[in-house]
């Protein structure tokens, strides 16, 4: 291999003495003559880079621009002054813009942590108007890499760019001609997107409970985008049961715990609404789980810190509104359920001391 | 002092019956870093800060030409610069006259006539690199200005991303130099806190939708982007008494601090951090989750009034394990985890990181009243000041009075400089000590001061 990569530097031809390129005088990097930090360019990064100078020294926006930034951003897909100048130059020359897409669909694959790969995308999928290939393309990136902090949060903004119904719609100047049939149609298949997305989320989940990612989406989905149906009381449930579910069968699973908290405080629940839920899993007595509740599988191991802190805060909660009066035996219960925590979770005892304190002060006990 | 991770249980992930991939990658992790663990507690020296061998692999980084592999962070070299010296700085490693004359050369080729600087010579301007004196500070100004956003968000350059490491970027910039007007500050307050998720740490950006209140966060709660916003709120305290939007959120620092303190990772992962939920520890959190405690004394104090430090709510001493047993390179610098290889990134995190466990700072108010009492007008019945040879122009806001401008400038010196150690703990003796880093600018504090006199006109 490296054989065969020095034999090309050996014959690299110039791109000032190729057919098409002669008119262009290469502009080298002025970079200072004891620059820190150096970097031992290869012969043709640096060729394509006083290329690339030479066209925007003469504001050239071309055919060859495009040529010359593809083969700089695939040396350097952090180069984000490359980018803008392709997008530029793409849009100046109305160039087709699917064909870019499909450089983007191969490019991802190996450059998935590069922001610029991403915002060259946003860039172009606004400027086509276009969100069909969107949702599928960021179905296969996550299919490799189902984590990817990029892929999450592009696909969220696919869903609020094209997909919300609080995205103001185009000037009336602007907009196709529509039947009032047809316009239905669009916004029943708006709709079904977004039963799809939760449909997506229940999928990575089930392949991997422990996803945070898919987690963030299905809260993203349901309460945040104004589409999910999140204030309804009848969904609120829904997502209740299915988070308890998952946590009846993987206790230990903090992603889930925090999405069972951002429901309650979303939906303005105090935490011992789910006590008889969670008592079970915090004090490992599984059989006592009520009838009404999925059952704790078998494997669960327990105590699970995420059901005991619960319980903890909910104590906590409850003690504080109560307050200095009524409040102090239930601080004193709560603040001993942080303090048992340290045995299962040393490496946070500064914090549960912490909260045990604090629910005692508020209750008005020193500590 | 605390206990250490190699005395606490080292207790597996629980599996509860359930394989996943999170859990297998979260496995493999556990087993490596906890072998890497036993073979040090049979070791007698493995507590040491390898000192020399870090400068050497800094050095070769600033000095040696880079391999071409480089080519990658060619758009990135004033964060390369940064990653290196300021890990030097922790070290107390000056350069001599000769190389930071080159420092300075290497910058003004990256510095824009329009103002702002790019990530190399030719290339247009973007908010993450820094320098000093050949600064263009009212270009700076103008560039800041026109990346910021109607909703307080800032693009990091012109047909850029959004997110909160450009409010983070422009906001210490701005900070430092003294251009820090009502204008630039206004509404990134709302834009960051709309951007904690339901998890309590803050995610990347939030989408504005122009037809209504709603503004998702866009991705997940994340350790780098969870720092640069609460680095942020605190750089924007300042401005707090502004007049606010009706929809204005306020930043949630109680679930902000659950999510904080359970994301250090366990003592069979060394005690380090993970940038989020169920993701595998890496140094370079080690700065981005455990920088985030000081910031909070400082906005805790703030809130509650209490000269008292903030108690400490993360392992400061188990952080500092992660640094000295699992992320120092045998060879020299530093990495994310045992089995990856050292780079400048995660060696100036991991041991920025190390500086902020080692060394607790807060915001006392006494100290903030007496940096406000210090602080002497720059004004001399004109905004353009000379000092010395050269003219130094007072950046205002259009319509902005002398006397409005002189009082936020006091402010954002005092609560800058207000920041105060209090405490000190090592690990590995005191030959491991290294120098304290400004817990909002991530600048070792000499370094801070020295700038912000200068900008402020402060002798």
């Amino acid at each position: 291999m490296a054989s065969a990569s020095a034999a090309q530097e050996d014959s690299y031809l110039p791109f000032s003495q190729r057919p098409g390129w002669e008119d262009l005088q290469p502009i080298p990097q002025a970079d200072a003559p004891n620059a820190l930090v150096p970097i031992a360019y290869t012969e043709h990064y640096r060729d394509a880079m006083d290329t690339f100078r030479a066209l925007v020294a003469k504001g050239e926006k071309s055919p060859r621009a495009i040529e010359v930034t593809e083969q700089l951003i695939r040396m350097n897909p952090g180069h984000y002054s490359i980018w803008a100048y392709r997008a530029e130059t793409l849009l100046a020359t109305n160039a087709d813009l699917s064909k870019e897409l499909d450089l983007m669909d191969e490019l991802v694959k190996e450059h998935i942590k590069s922001y610029q790969v991403w915002q060259h995308r946003r860039t172009i999928v606004t400027s086509l108007q276009s969100s069909t290939r969107e949702l599928p393309f960021t179905t296969r990136a996550l299919s490799f890499d189902s984590k990817n902090y990029h892929t999450w949060a592009y696909r969220q903004w696919v869903l609020c760019h094209f997909f919300s119904s609080q995205t103001t719609p185009a000037p009336l100047s602007e907009r196709k001609a529509t039947s009032s049939a047809e316009e239905d149609g669009d916004e029943k298949k708006r709709k079904s997107v977004w039963q799809e997305e939760l449909e997506y989320t229940r999928e990575l989940l089930e392949k991997d409970v422990r996803n945070n990612s898919a987690w963030n989406h299905r809260f993203f989905v349901v309460f945040e985008s104004g589409e999910g149906g999140g204030e309804e009381k009848e969904v609120v449930e829904r997502e209740i049961r299915y988070t308890k579910t998952l946590l009846s069968l993987a206790p230990n699973n903090p992603s889930a715990w925090n999405y069972l908290r951002g429901i309650l405080s979303h939906s303005h629940l105090p935490l011992s609404s789910l006590t008889p839920f969670v008592t079970p899993l915090a004090l490992n007595t599984p059989a006592s789980m009520p009838a009404d509740e999925p059952p704790v599988s078998d494997k669960a191991e327990l105590p699970a810190v995420g059901a005991v802190e619960w319980l903890a805060d909910a104590g906590a909660e409850e003690a504080e509104k109560e307050g200095t009066e009524g409040g102090r035996e239930k601080g004193v219960e709560a603040a001993a359920l942080f303090r048992s925590l340290i045995q299962f979770d040393p490496i946070r005892t500064n914090y549960w001391q912490f909260r045990a304190d604090e629910v005692l002060q508020k209750v008005g006990i020193a500590v | 002092m605390a206990t250490s991770v190699l005395t606490m249980p080292w207790t597996p992930s629980p599996s509860d019956g359930v394989e996943s991939e999170t859990l297998t990658t979260q496995i493999e992790v556990e087993q490596t870093i906890s072998s890497l663990l036993t073979t040090h507690m049979s070791s007698s020296n493995s507590t040491l800060l390898q000192k020399h061998q870090h400068l050497n692999f800094l050095t070769a980084i600033l000095r040696k030409p880079l391999h071409p592999g480089y080519t990658a962070l060619d758009a990135s070299r004033p964060w390369l610069l940064y990653w290196t010296l300021h890990s030097m700085a922790l070290f107390e490693g000056e350069l001599d006259v000769g190389g930071k004359t080159r420092v300075v050369d290497t910058l003004r080729a990256c510095q824009n006539p329009e103002g702002g600087f790019g990530g190399g010579p030719g290339q247009m301007s973007h908010l993450a690199p820094r320098g000093w004196d050949m600064i263009d500070r009212k270009g700076m100004y103008n560039f800041l200005m026109s990346v910021k956003q109607p909703d307080g968000s800032f693009i990091m350059h012109k047909g850029g991303e959004v997110d909160v490491r450009g409010c983070y970027c422009a906001l210490t910039i701005a900070t430092l130099l003294n251009i820090l007007t009502p204008q630039l500050a206004a509404n990134t307050s709302t834009f960051i806190a709309s951007c904690q998720t339901y998890e309590g740490g803050l995610a990347s950006s939030s989408h504005p939708f122009t037809s209504s209140s709603l503004t998702p966060p866009l991705g997940e709660a994340h350790g780098g982007y969870t720092f640069c916003a609460v680095a942020s709120w605190a750089m924007l305290r300042p401005f707090s008494n502004e007049k606010s939007p009706a929809f204005k959120k306020e930043l949630n620092l109680k679930s902000l601090m659950r999510w904080s303190s359970l994301v250090q990772a366990m003592p069979i992962e060394g005690g380090g951090f993970r940038g989020r939920t169920n993701k595998l520890v890496d140094g370079c959190y080690s700065w981005w989750c455990g920088g985030l405690f000081g910031v909070f004394g400082g906005l805790l104090a703030e809130e509650t009034g209490e000269e008292v430090a903030f108690r400490d709510v993360f392992d400061r001493r188990a952080l500092q394990e992660y640094v000295l047993l699992a992320a120092q390179n045998p060879g020299g610098g530093l990495r994310d985890k045992p089995g990856k290889g050292p780079d400048g990134y995660h060696t100036c995190y991991n041991l920025a990181g190390f500086s902020a466990a080692q060394h607790k700072y807060t915001l006392p108010a006494s100290a903030v009243d007496k940096c406000r009492e210090d602080f002497v007008s720059p004004f001399s019945g004109s905004r353009v000041i000379e000092v010395g040879e050269k003219e130094v122009e007072m950046i205002l806001d259009e319509g902005e009075s002398q006397e409005s401008a002189e009082v936020r400038m006091r402010e954002v010196w005092a609560r800058s400089l207000g920041w105060t150690e209090v405490s000190k703990e090592l690990v590995g003796g005191e030959e491991n000590e290294v120098m304290a880093t400004h817990p909002v600018f991530n600048l070792t504090e000499s370094h801070v001061r020295a700038m912000m006199r200068h900008f402020y006109l402060q002798e």
